[in-house]
Formats: C-alpha cells, structure tokens, sequence
C-alpha cells in the first residue's frame, strides 16, 4: 500500500501544469498582426520590424519550460541556427502577462536575448493554439505560414523549407 | 589484464552500491496540531496541502493545494486566515502538484511558487498581494533569505545552473551551482530536481530530490561541502541497485528509471540544525556543515496512513519542527529531532 503511494507521490510530485486553449479557425491573422505593436525601450510602440527575406515571429501569452509554449522556445532555438541573413526572428511576449522587467530577466537567462521583445498582441489573441502562435511573413508583411495544430517536428521541418527557399 | 578487469569490477561496484544500508527506526514524539478531518467548518479543511512554512512570530503557512489557496495558522494550529484564493485576481494562487512551493522572510512576508503559469507571488503576512513576477521555468522549492533574495529550484530539462536567485521586486540576480546530471534528458531533469532552504546566516542548503547528497553553499553561492547521506536498504529492491548510479544516469538520460528515493523537503532550524525528510517517513539530520549525524525511520501516529511530505522548522531557537500529511490534511510537531 506504502510502496503504491509512494509510487503516486513519484509520480505526482513535481507535476509541471501546462494552459492549453483551443485552435482557432479565424483566417483574419494577417490583417491582425499588422495591428501588433511592439514595445521599444525607449517606450516607442512599433509595428513588427520586417526583415529582407522572412520574418519569423512567435507571439507568447503564456510561458513555462516543458509546456508547449516551452517546447516551442526550443523549436525557435533550433530554427535560429538555420536563420541566414535578411531573415528576422522574433519572439514577442504579451504586455498583458509579462512586465518589462520579466522581459529583461527573461533575455538574461534564456538564449536569443536580441530576438526577445514584449508587446501588445491582443489583435491576434483570438489565433493563439496553446498560448502561443508562429507565423512567418514575407518581405512586405504577408503571412505566408501560420501555424495550424502541427507538432515541433512539423512546425521545424515546414519552417526549415521556407528558410532554404528564401536563401535560394 | 585480469587484474584490471577485478579492480574495474570493483570499483563500478562501489559506484552502484555506496552508501546502501539499514537504517534504525526511532521513537519521535508527535503532537497533533492541526487535523483537518476534526474541523467542522468546511473552509477549514485542507486538501492536499502541499507545502508548509514557519515564520518568526510563530504563525504556520500551508499551501492548501487542492482548495488553491493559502492557510494561515497560530502555532497552537489555530485558524488565523486564508488568501490567495481563486477570486483574488492577479493574488490568486493556483493549485500546481505537490511541490515544495511556499517560504516567508523575516518580516513573515509569504512568497508562494505557482508552477503552472509559473510565477511567484508575494504577500504581506496578512495576507494582503504585494506582487508577482513570471519565471521562464516552473520551481520545485523556494527559500527566502535575509536580505530577500529568492532562491529558486528550475524544473526544465535545458542545460543550467542549479540555483536562480531574484530579488524581492522579482529581478533576476544571479544562477549558480552545478546539476547533479548535465545531460538534457527527462530522467536527468528529474534527477536534478531539488529542494532549498536558508540557514540563519544566509547560507544556503541543497538536496536532490532522487540522489543521497546534500550541498551547503555560501550566501553568494559558492559551493562549501558536499555530503552523502544513506539510501535506506528498505527503499531500494535489487532491481533499482543495478542501475542506481550518476554514470547510468548520464549515460540514459531520457531512461524511464524510477528511482527509490524522495527527498520531499529539506529544512535548517533556528540552532543551525538541518533535517531532511525521505520517503514520507524517514529523517536525516545535518549539523550547520552539512555533514549527516543522524538517520533514522519513525512510526507516525496513524502508521502508514499518514503520507508525510514535509518538515519545516522555526527560524527562532527552541520553536518547533513541524510535519505536514498532504493525504490526511494534517500538522504535527515534531519533538526529540
């Protein structure tokens, strides 16, 4: 019985929770991420900077290591190695759920602190899968690549092609 | 050639089977406190508590887990509070598994670890949300120090340091001490899971939650002792023995090894002696060094009934040490440790 419970307090101890939301099926995201803003630390607000080929952009409302949103950290970790020059990367956390100084702790103990940025993404709340959504855009801010209900290995692999395609 | 395969054999062997050995089982005198299926009142309660702390004046905080919020005691057990409850907005803690997620400071001010956003959120002693701040990992133990300074425990299988240390406003201030194993790995993230306490002068006590080891570091982190403690023969069958080890651990990171060891809570008291609780009812005691003096099982009142997962002693010098039932709700004191 002891050795039973004991399994269970293994088991359980620990236990790492995860938010998860359901897909949304608006098709909207393009016109409504021209309409987040990102904040500068002057206190500017700004649209999402483009860059020359792709802009890979993550927006996050919620955050934690070993839930998706974590997993999919990992996954833009991975992504950034392939990133040639003239393609963006960009990972914006929500004003709403992350304060400045989260912001900045967060770029003093994740990697990719440049591509790390807090932002206004109410706009596209209604598109985030998990807390969290992955779009890439082109050149002139079309979304040419937006995250659906794939897994990491999918999203990596999809996003890898078009990274090789605009290196072409 | 032969010799050297002896001496190797050897010395794989002590790897795999050092420190295993039967620990005596000791009378520990417990004295009822708070026993949640006695309360009448259905807001009285516990359910599942998970964590516990002593502040200064003596007041006793739970982590009531399974109602989401927390419980404010006398030391006599008696109901003072609760807060943090799910209607109290940006203050509202979240119920987030069994870890060892609450501390208070010197000024009783209560710092609670919510795993699941993961955040940590900071009261005044009566109650009253001061603030929070996110983390970009979910903490399995939480301490506080003089100076306030919040030393934290990641759960993440990325490569890192053992300890975070925030401010009180929530700014991240350093990271320090090494994993126990540094491959990434589920088996080695779980393997590097620990427990934190502070000691009267700042410093700063670790266990791991599956390996025999505790670690004393300085206020800034430097790494002072490292001393092992005894897996109780009882815990451990002949099938774990085999592959009990940090090089099997490095080797199989990802491996679905259950380990037999839990330490559930590490805790310092206001005379500068640590204890440890394993496995429910076992207790290693440690001097301010960190060296193990003492290790012993303890029958509880309700036997096996009562599933212990937490000790936590007074920060004052002859206050008592205090012992939390998540299955049964309650609170025992703890003499003769």
């Amino acid at each position: 019985m002891l050795s039973k419970l004991l399994l269970l307090l293994v088991v359980t101890s620990f236990s790492v929770g995860c938010h998860l939301s359901a897909a949304s099926p608006s098709s909207e995201v393009a016109k409504n991420i021209a309409r987040v803003e990102i904040n500068q630390s002057s206190g500017d607000k700004v649209a999402i900077p483009l860059g020359n080929k792709l802009t890979i952009v993550n927006f996050f409302d919620e955050f934690s290591a070993g839930c998706p949103t974590g997993n999919r950290f990992d996954t833009m970790e991975r992504l950034n190695w392939l990133r040639p020059i003239g393609t963006t990367m960009l990972l914006v956390f929500s004003e709403k759920h992350f304060s400045t100084q989260d912001l900045e702790n967060f770029k003093a103990i994740l990697p990719m602190a440049d591509s790390l940025a807090q932002g206004d993404i109410e706009a596209i709340r209604p598109h985030l899968i998990n807390g969290k959504l992955l779009v890439v855009l082109d050149s002139k801010g079309s979304v040419i690549w937006r995250e659906q209900e794939e897994t990491e290995q999918q999203v990596f692999g999809e996003i890898s092609k078009l990274i090789q395609s605009a290196s072409k | 050639m032969n010799t050297i395969l002896s001496v190797t054999l050897i010395c794989r062997l002590a790897v795999v089977v050092q420190g295993i050995s039967a620990v005596p089982e000791v009378q520990v005198r417990l004295s009822p406190v708070y026993l949640s299926s006695q309360q009448q009142e259905a807001r009285l309660k516990l359910a599942a508590p998970a964590a516990i702390a002593v502040g200064r004046s003596g007041g006793i905080y739970v982590f009531d887990d399974g109602n989401s919020r927390i419980v404010k005691l006398d030391q006599r057990g008696s109901f003072i509070s609760e807060f943090g409850k799910p209607d109290s907005g940006a203050g509202a803690v979240r119920s987030g598994g069994l870890n060892d997620s609450i501390a208070v400071d010197e000024d009783e001010n209560v710092y609670v670890s919510d795993p699941v956003t993961p955040k940590i959120l900071i009261f005044s002693s009566n109650g009253t949300f001061q603030r929070s701040f996110r983390l970009p990992f979910p903490s399995t133990s939480i301490a506080v120090n003089r100076k306030r300074e919040i030393f934290l425990t990641p759960n993440t299988a990325r490569p890192t340091e053992l300890i975070y240390v925030f401010s009180e406003t929530g700014k991240f201030l350093r990271r320090f001490g090494e994993r126990l194993i540094k491959q990434p790995g589920s088996l080695a993230r779980n393997m590097n899971i620990s427990v934190v306490t502070c000691d009267a002068n700042d410093n700063l006590f670790v266990a791991f939650r599956s390996w025999p080891l505790i670690r004393k570091y300085s206020p800034d982190g430097e790494l002072i002792s490292e001393n092992n403690f005894t897996i109780p023969a009882e815990l451990i069958s002949e099938s774990q023995r085999k592959n009990y080890s940090l090089e099997f651990f490095a080797k199989y990171p990802d491996s679905a090894f259950m380990p037999p060891l839990i330490t559930h809570s590490i805790s310092v008291n206001g005379r500068g002696t640590g204890h440890l609780l394993l496995n429910a009812h076992s207790i290693v005691t440690f001097a301010s060094s960190g060296r193990v003096t003492r290790q012993f099982h303890f029958r509880a009142p309700r036997d096996r009934n009562n599933v212990f997962i937490r000790l936590v002693a007074s920060p004052k010098a002859k206050a008592p040490t205090y012992l939390l039932d998540t299955r049964s709700g309650e609170i025992y004191e703890a003499s003769q440790l």
